[in-house]
């Protein structure tokens, strides 16, 4: 079955977009570790929903041939795209309702908190910067 | 074991391995949102891991719903756990 599958180049093809995928998921887990603040984080797990993992199924739809489990797989990669943004928009919004700033190396972008929420800025150490909008950078060309 | 198999066992792998990144933020994460998109990605990349495991049996037909049924698990979880933690949906802070 894995080697001289359905196509003489099937098996090959297949475990290349798997490798491709690996590049994506590998790029997600290091971002997620890296990057300084919720919605970064938020923002970089997104590209394993949008392109690691429906590489990797793509890959094992072109291992098995066009069928009825191919169909399967593809099925998975359109409920992928369609419950990613509903998981990343739910969390960002939670996270703005609790009050959670972006870290100041984001340009660019408000460092206001939400009206009503009081501004908390959770970091590495386990220590809250409660009052970070005193130090935030200049909002140049910042939403209103 | 065949040059294919090879690689499948090698992408099995670096993906167990590629969950301990998120695991460590799941433990770590500053925010209670990092520990949800931690739990999210992980059971994202099992059903990966699944259908890896079946092209190598050739047995993606089996394994293929099980990655879906993960996938399933995965969401609902994620989304209840994240109205739960959102302030929006506590009564303390009706807005």
């Amino acid at each position: 079955m894995i080697a001289g599958g359905w196509s003489a180049w099937s098996a090959g093809i297949g475990t290349g977009l798997m490798f491709v995928g690996l590049f994506f998921v590998l790029t997600a887990a290091l971002g997620f570790v890296r990057l300084p603040d919720v919605y970064c984080r938020l923002h970089i797990t997104a590209i394993i929903d949008t392109i690691g993992v429906p590489l990797f199924l793509i890959g094992a739809a072109v291992h098995v041939g066009p069928g009825l489990v191919a169909g399967k797989l593809l099925l998975c990669i359109v409920f992928l795209y369609g419950t990613s943004p509903l998981v990343g928009h739910l969390l960002a919004r939670a996270a703005l309702d609790s009050g959670q700033v972006p870290s100041p190396e984001t340009k660019g972008i408000s460092h206001k908190p939400r009206p009503g929420a009081k501004a908390r800025l959770d970091v590495e150490d386990g220590a809250t910067v409660e009052d970070h909008t005193a130090t935030a950078a200049p909002e140049d060309g910042g939403r209103p | 074991m065949s040059l294919h198999a090879a690689a499948l066992y090698l992408l099995l792998l670096a993906l167990l391995a590629l969950t301990i990144p998120f695991l460590w933020r799941v433990v770590a994460g500053p925010t209670p949102y990092d520990r949800i998109a931690g739990l999210n990605a992980v059971g994202t990349l099992i059903p990966a891991m699944l259908v890896i495991l079946g092209v190598l049996q050739g047995r993606v037909d089996m394994f293929v719903d099980a990655a879906l049924a993960v996938f399933l698990l995965t969401l609902f979880t994620t989304l209840i756990v994240a109205r739960h933690t959102s302030r929006r949906f506590l009564s303390e802070d009706p807005e």
